[in-house]
Parts: structure tokens; C-alpha cells; sequence
């Protein structure tokens, strides 16, 4: 008896959207593994080409010895920003150059949190318009491949592209560096990336980092800034706060918390 | 037989055709849910619609990019398999890299896929699909327990959310300094950006609709000033 009382306490409850977002993102991702790898399959057996496996199996190793470490790290690390958005983000790629920007400035504009249920249906609004402007425009450029093709292939296109991720990042930095808004805000929290960016900017100006590089610098980061966040936490800096109450009187309350 | 055979065969259309259209329909479902969830939870119809034009404007330039990785593809793969892998899963480094190390191993040129034996363009194929699985099948596993413990650990104590709130900082800590001082051009990509952002916050206190184009105007700008640096420096 006592154990169940302690359960239904303990006991947390998803909302109904977030827990149908997870088992539709699953049975999606199902569904949609299964007919990726159906497609080279049925071209297999329809045109009776199967390659021989001595001449897949070295690339195909070689490949996911490389990616698959990658891809259970983005998992890990963009997960918390993504929510139940995960699934069709990673089916649909592109997840750091386009989802996550458009992700956290759409959390930003509609003023609500990551792993919230109101973030988690914004993140997943973003996701979905993001997916479908993309496949609406490679199929835009599939018709209108011809007339564009000197464009693209020029070489102003070409380096445009490379400045790409850091014009997206101007963008969102402002986001990140205003003041926040709303009634139960955390206050400080710019301090826990302190030490992070400090290190990444010696060793991107030291010339010992490059920007394929980030997600092990991001690694590195995560516990740096949690750590941060910890010891700020404990010593009153970092705290939740209603701004309808003076700054003391909140800090001591999230103390409290 | 060749590869060209399958690149621009009519099955591999209507394969691709029905991957995308059942993507876009799970999209549309998902869009329509989410949306309900937002008005449920408080957030308005207005600030909704600001959201999607912000996402369609901040997804517009990346999504030429990704365009140029199809043209980039198109060449040496046909246009359609190409189109579904850049629409899905794919990155242009990933597409290429899977494309070349497959193309390696059996001793051919990526160039010569099409006109090349089919064997090696549906062995490509396999191997492009085969190696991105990971990714997708450790989502599904696992996504749900993960994302949902973080949603239970940041509603239960202040600690867990600001531990939470690191995981998103902890990106933007890198991610700023990595691309500001990684170049000139790159900088000034950021900081013209920031500059824009900053111009279209303040306008759109006049103009509300220049808000919802923040993003795409700002990384207009300031690629256009990168590239534009790009070239003095050259000079």
C-alpha cells in the first residue's frame, strides 16, 4: 500500500500531446526507415542489379564507423533541444545547418522553454515548416534545374554557402543576449557559458579548431557549463525569479525551491 | 544495363514521389497537432503565425544551400536520388563522403556511376541508406525516455532546469566564438547579421510584419557582406 501511495506521488504525468508526438514520431520513424531502405532494395530486385557485398560492405563499414559515433552524439545533444521534434528532424536531416537554428528562434519568438510542453509543440511547428519548405524547394530546383544551374554552379554561390552558419548564428546570438521575457525567468544564466566561450575562442583564434570540430567542443562544453551553472546556483547568482518581485526576495525563494 | 538506367527510371520517381508525399503528410498532421497544443497551453493564434513565417524565412536561404549540394549530386548521381536524399536524412558532406568511400572500394570514379554498370549505383545507394540507420534507429529507441526525463527532472527542481538550460547554452557558447573568430569573413557574416537583427527588432516596433523576416534578412545580409569581403580580401 505504502509503495503504490509512494508511486502516485512520484508518478509523472506526460501531457496528452507530448506523449501523442512520441508514439506518432516513433511509428513514423519506423515507417520511415523501412521505406528508405525499401527504395535501393526494390531497385535491386526490380532491375536485377544487387551489387556484390566484397565490393559494399568496406565503404559501408567505413561509413558507419564514422558516422554512427556522430549520430548517437546528436542524438544525445540535440535531443534536449528538439523534444519530441527528434524524430522527424533526423529523418529529415540538415539538423545543425537549418532544424536547430529554426528551433531556438522559434522557442525565442513564442517566449517559451525547451523540454516544456508548449517548447516541445513549438520546436515541433518549426520542424515540420522547416521540412516541408526545404523538400518544397529541392523540388522547385528539380524543375527548375536547367535555369538555375549557372547560378548555383557559379562560384559567388559557392562561398556564399560557406557563411552560411555564421550568418544564421548573428541572427540567433541576439535572441540569446537580450533580456528574456515573461514572469518566471532565469536570471544570470548568460554566466554559465562563461568558461565555454573563453575556450572555444582561444583555441579558434590559436588556429586549433576548426568548425568540424564543434561537436567535441560542444562535449566538452555541456559539462562545463552545467558545472558552472552549479556552482553559480549555489551561490545565489543564478536563480529563478518572478520579475513581479524585487531581485533579493526571488533569489531567495529559488534558494529556498 | 546502366546506372543511368535506374537514376532516371520512372519507378525510382514514384518511390521518391511517395516518400516525400508521406513525409509532408506526417508534417502536416504533426503541424496541425502542435498547433492546437499552443493555443491549448496559451500561446496565441498571432504569435503562432509569427513562428511559421519566421521558420519559412529562416529556412528559405539554408535550403538554397542545400539545393547547390543537390545540383552538386545531380551531376554524378541523376536528379532523383539526389532529391530524396537531400529532402531526407542527408547532408551534403555526409551524401558525398558516403557516395565517394562506396565508389572507392569498388575501384570506380564517382563521375562514372551513370554510365557505369547499375550494380554500382544501386551498391552507392545501399550504402548512402545504410550508413545514416544509426541515427534514426537510436531516436527511436531512446528519443522518448530521454527527452521526457529532461521535461520531468526541469519541472520538478530549479536545479534540473538550469542544468537543462546548459545543454542549448553550451551550443551557442561554441558555436559563437568558433564561427566570430574562425575568419574574417565569417565574422563579419555574424556580426552584419547581428546588425540586421538588431535594425528589424527595432523597426519592428513600427512594423510588425519585418519581425516574421528577421532572419532571412539578416543572413541575406550578411552573407552577401561576407562574400563581399571575401573578395576585397582577394584583391
Amino acid at each position: 500500500m505504502a509503495k503504490k501511495e509512494k508511486k502516485e506521488v512520484t508518478a509523472y504525468s506526460l501531457d496528452p500531446f507530448v506523449e501523442w508526438a512520441h508514439r506518432t514520431g516513433r511509428i513514423f520513424m519506423i515507417c520511415f526507415l523501412l521505406y528508405a531502405i525499401a527504395i535501393p532494395v526494390i531497385c535491386c530486385i526490380v532491375f536485377g542489379a544487387w551489387p556484390k557485398p566484397q565490393a559494399v560492405l568496406p565503404g559501408l563499414l567505413t561509413v558507419l564507423m564514422m558516422l554512427g559515433v556522430q549520430s548517437v552524439l546528436e542524438v544525445g545533444l540535440y535531443t534536449p533541444i528538439l523534444g519530441s521534434s527528434s524524430y522527424l528532424t533526423f529523418a529529415t536531416g540538415n539538423i545543425m545547418n537549418l532544424k536547430i537554428p529554426c528551433v531556438m528562434n522559434a522557442q525565442k519568438i513564442a517566449g517559451v522553454e525547451t523540454n516544456t510542453t508548449a517548447g516541445d509543440a513549438i520546436a515541433l511547428i518549426s520542424t515540420c515548416v522547416s521540412s516541408i519548405v526545404t523538400i518544397v524547394i529541392l523540388i522547385i530546383g528539380m524543375f527548375l534545374i536547367v535555369p538555375l544551374r549557372p547560378f548555383l554552379e557559379s562560384s559567388v554561390a559557392s562561398s556564399a554557402s560557406n557563411y552560411l552558419l555564421a550568418a544564421l548564428f548573428g541572427s540567433i546570438a541576439v535572441g540569446f543576449l537580450a533580456p528574456q521575457r515573461g514572469k518566471h525567468i532565469m536570471k544570470n544564466k548568460l554566466w554559465v557559458c562563461i568558461l565555454p566561450f573563453v575556450l572555444t575562442m582561444i583555441l579558434a583564434i590559436s588556429g586549433q579548431l576548426k568548425s568540424s570540430m564543434a561537436m567535441v567542443m560542444i562535449l566538452v562544453a555541456i559539462p562545463l557549463c552545467i558545472l558552472t551553472g552549479r556552482i553559480l546556483y549555489k551561490k545565489g547568482v543564478i536563480y529563478f525569479a518572478d520579475t513581479t518581485k524585487k531581485a533579493p526576495e526571488a533569489a531567495q525563494e529559488s534558494a529556498e525551491k | 544495363m546502366t546506372g543511368s538506367t535506374i537514376a532516371n527510371s520512372p519507378l525510382l520517381y514514384v518511390l521518391v514521389g511517395c516518400g516525400l508525399l508521406a513525409i509532408i503528410a506526417y508534417a502536416l498532421i504533426s503541424l496541425r497537432k502542435a498547433k492546437q497544443c499552443c493555443l491549448e497551453q496559451g500561446i496565441s493564434e498571432e504569435k503562432i503565425k509569427e513562428v511559421i513565417t519566421s521558420t519559412i524565412s529562416a529556412s528559405l536561404v539554408p535550403s538554397l544551400a542545400i539545393l547547390i549540394g543537390f545540383l552538386i549530386l545531380a551531376a554524378s548521381m541523376g536528379s532523383v536520388w539526389p532529391w530524396w536524399r537531400l529532402s531526407v536524412i542527408g547532408a551534403l558532406q555526409y551524401e558525398t563522403m558516403a557516395a565517394n568511400y562506396t565508389v572507392s572500394s569498388m575501384g570506380v570514379e564517382l563521375g562514372s556511376l551513370l554510365s557505369g554498370p547499375a550494380e554500382n549505383y544501386t551498391g552507392v545507394m545501399l550504402v548512402m541508406t545504410l550508413g545514416v540507420v544509426v541515427g534514426p534507429i537510436v531516436v527511436t529507441l531512446f528519443a522518448k525516455k530521454y527527452s521526457t526525463g529532461l521535461m520531468k527532472a526541469k519541472s520538478t527542481s530549479d536545479w534540473g532546469n538550469i542544468a537543462i538550460t546548459c545543454i542549448p547554452m553550451a551550443v551557442v557558447a561554441v558555436y559563437i566564438p568558433l564561427l566570430l573568430f574562425s575568419s574574417i569573413p565569417h565574422a563579419v557574416a555574424f556580426l552584419a547579421s547581428l546588425v540586421v537583427t538588431l535594425i528589424c527588432a527595432m523597426l519592428s516596433r513600427k512594423i510588425r510584419a519585418v519581425g516574421n523576416f528577421t532572419i532571412g534578412l539578416s543572413m541575406i545580409f550578411g552573407i552577401v557582406a561576407a562574400v563581399a569581403v571575401e573578395f576585397l580580401l582577394k584583391k
